[in-house]
């Protein structure tokens, strides 16, 4: 049992024990009195990215599948059982990750414990359940369709990725839902879902000495499981934009870019955190002083999302404006980028998005789920310990570094640009 | 909440120089606070032909005062990772904020000015009308939402409250002046209409200095027209056999509404209606989920939920299904309500929703937002400050008969109303 005690000084994040099972399960505990509730969450390594070829969505119909009973819990029993506990709980399927959390009362956690254990060895994936789960599925996949937004920036992955499995939708194609089998899921939960490919994350009002007896006796019964051997998978270098048109049912335009950068990993990153909040977050951003305070557009932002393990897009949307033209649009963020390469941003606008950030954590404080989840998170792709050091090293970000990555990844030649143009107008 | 019980009798209750009252609790766990109160009127107070003139109103409050631009209101939030928002439902206007404890002051002196002292200034109102009309546009292609509007409209009549849409008719919101603002905030904003809950890390008795010095000057209604009352509807809409299509082109699904007639939160023994509508539709283990997702696979999920105030508003029950599907669906969904009606709640259905609602109190309770909320409904309902520390034992009290009587009450199984949003096959 390999064991640390954090002493990082981010605010709520502090006294995170680090452990491992010997079955390979590693585990992240965290004690906060604040409230007599427990998040129990279980996070697997495996995610769209890991899907088959012309098997797109098996990661994350497997997520549902394990919903639908156990050797020791029948179909409906997790749900019912949970539910009589008053427990919320719910899972999602990401590029490189699942995720299950159950939020419970403090003095009933031990059952989401003994669930989550059950469901990691022993889910029966019944061949009867495939066809309406798939059915579900398709139901889910029709609603995002639905979205313009959702559907624009499914797209936008698709083309920006050729190679790299994000370019595939986490939800899959309905066709190779259809094509699954059974033993094509088995097969993939064998593999995938393995201590050895997974973390614990438990934050709440839990007493360790305790938690490590429950965690004992029921993950601990598990045999040891390696994690598959991971596949590294790289996108080619771009060189040149892609563009893309989405014509649908839909009352607004939507414009959206996404540049390739790096990951968590690279010291850019936490410049990129400081550029999209300088960018594009909130009525003191750039982009909204130049595009909406304008009435270029109606709406505009930027997100760097730094949760993806391999490099991904810094994203960039606007909703033009009654009458004005997309390209009108274009230049004007064109412009805003091409200053941000030129020019050092301003410190108060650092200044702003450091405190930001800072306030964000203490915030999340507030609900215990919010802490499992920043761990349980980072854990499957870059490690926790970020979250530790995640404020010093925002705080040493500076102007030419925004400056310097600004002029690095936001270029075209390694943009993809969609635009959604609803039907009926031309 | 540190020491979840209690909590009424922890409460500091101030009323300032205005008739405005504040609630106050102490939660020293996190150095934050969260400011949540509404002011009774809401959509109520909207002249008859300025639907969409409430929204607006509150909307711009925070574009500019008279002190202040718009720029430097959100400078002064963003620069401290504060947040303060306001919206208008059918029969209150509401405001919510969050900050460090180090920055209430400043929350507070930004949210005392931009309801006393509003400018509404044109170039601002330009934007703010661009994102209704935007927002009214792609409402329209909602599916869900139209499928709604129109079930209320027919249930309630269409200018009713609860029936229309709050951000109004975009032919009405074009012609919005800065006068109509003007005179919306002088109907709508008065220190005898609001109530206040402050609750996180705060000191009362500065809190009380503050709140005295940023919001004591309100105006009070005094002789102004108070909202004008207005009678619950008489039911024009009864459902039939049948279901209303809404044709909208190019969707992959149909929304589905089924409604009627719902039940005020002030009336004695609303547990018995909440916990009858929980049955129907607020979990996953809910009777439409049982009957739609996990016997037929029909849809990705069913919800259902009790739209009211003091009125009596609306209870819906909505699902997103294939457009082949909505027949059958529709059908088995009135099937299951007309046997919760006749066959009644069974007594392990009931122990089970009772543990439930009682078991996952404490994570409802987990923010301070989520205390502030509960606190500010129990004033208005004329439940008490106490009823978050009873209301588990009214749950438990609850009896089959009194849920029965809830759901006969709530479910008229012959009047059921259907509408279905969506591109329907040929």
């Amino acid at each position: 049992v390999k064991r640390s005690d954090a002493s990082g000084s981010a605010p709520g994040i502090d006294g995170v024990v680090e452990e491992r099972l010997e079955n390979g399960l590693r585990l992240l505990l965290l004690e906060s009195h604040l409230s007599p509730v427990v998040c129990v969450s279980v996070w697997y390594r495996v995610g769209s990215r890991h899907d088959p070829a012309g098997g797109a969505g098996l990661a994350h119909l497997l997520e549902h599948m394990t919903y639908n009973g156990t050797a020791r819990h029948p179909k409906g029993a997790y749900d019912r059982v949970l539910h009589a506990h008053g427990a919320l709980h719910n899972a999602s399927t990401w590029l490189d990750r699942t995720g299950y959390y159950v939020v419970v009362g403090s003095d009933r956690y031990e059952i989401a414990l003994d669930l989550e254990a059950d469901r990691m060895r022993g889910a029966r994936l019944d061949p009867a359940d495939l066809r309406d789960e798939i059915t579900v599925i398709a139901n889910e996949i029709q609603r995002t369709e639905d979205e313009p937004a959702a559907a624009l920036h499914e797209r936008l992955q698709s083309l920006a990725f050729r190679v790299h499995p994000y370019g595939r939708p986490v939800l899959g194609w309905p066709e190779d839902l259809q094509a699954v089998t059974a033993a094509d899921l088995r097969a993939f939960y064998d593999r995938h879902y393995q201590p050895g490919n997974a973390h614990l994350v438990v934050v709440g009002d839990v007493r360790l000495p305790e938690l490590r007896e429950r965690i004992r006796s029921t993950f601990g019964a598990i045999p040891a499981g390696a994690a598959p051997p991971s596949r590294a998978a790289a996108e080619p270098a771009q060189r040149g934009e892609r563009r893309f048109e989405l014509r649908k049912a839909g009352g607004q335009e939507l414009w959206a870019a996404g540049y390739k950068v790096p990951s968590r990993s690279s010291d850019d990153s936490y410049a990129l955190d400081v550029l999209a909040h300088v960018l594009g977050h909130g009525r003191t951003s750039r982009l909204y002083g130049a595009l909406v305070e304008t009435g270029l557009a109606v709406a505009a932002g930027a997100e760097y999302p730094a949760a993806p393990a391999d490099p991904f897009l810094f994203l960039i949307d606007a909703d033009p404006g009654p009458g004005v033209a997309r390209d009108a649009v274009e230049e004007v963020i064109d412009r805003e980028i091409d200053r941000l390469a030129r020019e050092p941003v301003a410190p108060a606008e650092i200044a702003r998005a450091r405190k930001r950030a800072r306030v964000e954590f203490v915030m999340r404080r507030d609900k215990v789920s919010a802490r499992a989840f920043l761990l349980g998170e980072l854990e499957s792709t870059v490690g926790w310990r970020v979250a530790e050091t995640y404020l010093a090293r925002l705080d040493a970000v500076t102007p030419e570094h925004v400056m310097r990555v600004a002029g690095r990844y936001l270029v075209r030649d390694e943009r993809t640009v969609g635009h959604f143009r609803p039907s009926g107008t031309d | 909440v540190e020491n979840g019980t209690n909590i009424g009798a922890r409460v500091r209750t101030l009323e300032l120089a205005c008739g405005a009252r504040a609630h106050l609790l102490e939660n020293h766990a996190n150095p934050t606070v969260d400011v949540v109160g509404f002011l009774d009127g809401g959509l109520r107070d909207e002249p008859a032909d300025l639907p969409g003139v409430a929204d607006l109103a509150f909307a711009m409050l925070d574009r500019g005062t008279r002190r202040r631009d718009e720029r430097a209101i959100a400078e002064a939030l963003e620069s401290n990772g504060a947040s303060l928002q306001y919206g208008v439902g059918p029969e209150t206007a509401l405001l919510s904020g969050r900050c460090l404890s180090e920055d209430l002051e400043l929350l507070l002196e930004v949210l005392g000015e931009t309801l006393r002292e509003p400018a509404f200034p044109e170039a601002q109102l330009r934007l703010e009308r661009e994102e209704t009309l935007v927002a009214l546009r792609e409402s329209a292609f909602d599916t869900l939402e139209r499928a709604y509007r129109r079930a209320a409209q027919r249930l309630l009549g269409e200018r009713d409250p609860y029936a229309r849409d709050p951000l109004g008719e975009p032919a009405v919101v074009e012609r919005i002046t800065r006068q109509d603002l003007a005179a919306h905030h002088l109907r709508a904003v008065a220190g005898d209409r609001l109530t206040l809950a402050l609750v996180g890390d705060i000191d009362p008795g500065r809190a009380r200095d503050l709140l005295d010095a940023h919001l004591g000057a309100l105006p009070r209604a005094g002789a102004a027209t108070p909202p004008a009352p207005v009678a619950d509807a008489t039911p024009g809409g009864r459902g039939d056999a049948g279901i209303e299509r809404i044709a909208i082109a190019d969707k992959e699904q149909v929304d589905v509404v089924l409604a009627g007639p719902g039940v005020a939160r002030d009336r004695p023994g609303f547990e018995a209606y909440g916990l009858a509508n929980f049955l129907i539709g607020g979990s996953f283990v809910s009777r439409l989920n049982q009957r739609l997702r996990d016997a037929s696979g029909l849809t990705y999920g069913a919800q259902s939920q009790i739209v009211s105030g003091r009125r009596a508003g609306l209870w819906f029950a909505s699902f997103g299904v294939h457009p082949t599907d909505v027949g059958p669906a529709v059908d088995l969904a009135r099937e299951e309500l007309r046997r919760m009606v006749t066959g009644g709640v069974g007594e392990e259905e009931l122990r089970l929703a009772q543990q439930h609602l009682t078991g996952s109190f404490p994570l409802r309770l987990e923010t301070n937002r989520a205390v502030a909320s509960w606190l500010l409904e129990s004033v208005r309902f004329g439940r008490g400050l106490d009823y978050v520390d009873r209301y588990r034992d009214r749950i438990r009290g609850l009896t089959r008969s009194a849920v029965d009587e809830a759901l006969r009450a709530l479910i008229d199984p012959d009047g059921v109303l259907a509408v279905a949003a969506g591109s329907f096959a040929p």
